[in-house]
């Protein structure tokens, strides 16, 4: 199996109950290559989430959709703004203990040059994780944001 | 599985998921609908696997799903 540590940024807009709010998130999460070449991405951060796929790409984006089905998932458990933003915050904040654990030994192999994903770009692994929840009030164009997924170094 | 290696588990259907709340930690994704294990059961077991994972729960679950 080879484990990528890969740094995880989206921006959406989700509707609740009375409420438009965007997350963006910046986060970790960890790509495997099984031996029956299948691919898994799990959550590091947020935890609690995975993925797979017949590829490397198809497992990203059905994370990337996983990500987002919970989060309206949340928005339509949640009785305003307030409880959304909360439970959005425990969903990021519950870490993956083992996934964080093969997360920061394949960030090793990356620095020793043993992994390497080509088809991403590079960011460094401390880079700065968190979740930001606000109320969307004021739409402009410059809160558009394409997302990225990056290799850990 | 969730009776012997998660005893208290509680499971929650939400529209686009299935969440799982276990020792004051939640899994928010797994894919386990009405007639969902019967549709892909192979991704289905990927899923427990990892939700196993998630709660540190991976090797009672081997054990009770009689899995490598």
């Amino acid at each position: 199996m080879t484990h990528y540590p890969l740094l995880f940024a989206r921006r959406e807009k989700v509707e609740g109950n009375g409420f438009i709010a965007r997350v963006a998130v910046s986060g970790r999460v960890l790509l495997t290559g099984e031996e029956d070449g299948e691919f898994w991405v799990e959550g590091v951060n947020p935890g609690g989430m995975a993925a797979n796929g017949k590829t490397a790409n198809e497992a990203l984006a059905q994370f990337c959709q996983d990500f987002l089905a919970v989060l309206f998932d949340i928005a339509s458990d949640a009785k305003d703004f307030e409880g959304f933003r909360e439970q959005v915050k425990r969903f990021f904040e519950d870490t993956s203990r083992p996934a964080l654990q093969e997360w920061e030994e394949a960030v090793q192999q990356v620095r020793a040059g043993e992994v390497d994903a080509g088809w991403l770009i590079k960011r460094p692994a401390e880079t700065k994780l968190g979740v930001e929840v606000t109320l969307f009030s004021q739409p402009a164009a410059t809160n558009n944001h394409l997302g990225e997924m990056a290799l850990a170094a | 599985m969730l009776n012997d290696c998660a005893p208290g588990a509680v499971i929650e259907f939400k529209p686009h998921k299935t969440w799982v709340h276990w020792n004051g930690r939640t899994y928010w994704d797994l894919p386990l609908g009405k007639h969902g294990a019967r549709q892909n059961p192979e991704i289905q077991i990927g899923h427990v696997k990892r939700m196993a994972r998630f709660f540190e729960i991976l090797d009672c679950a081997k054990k009770s799903l009689r899995l490598q």
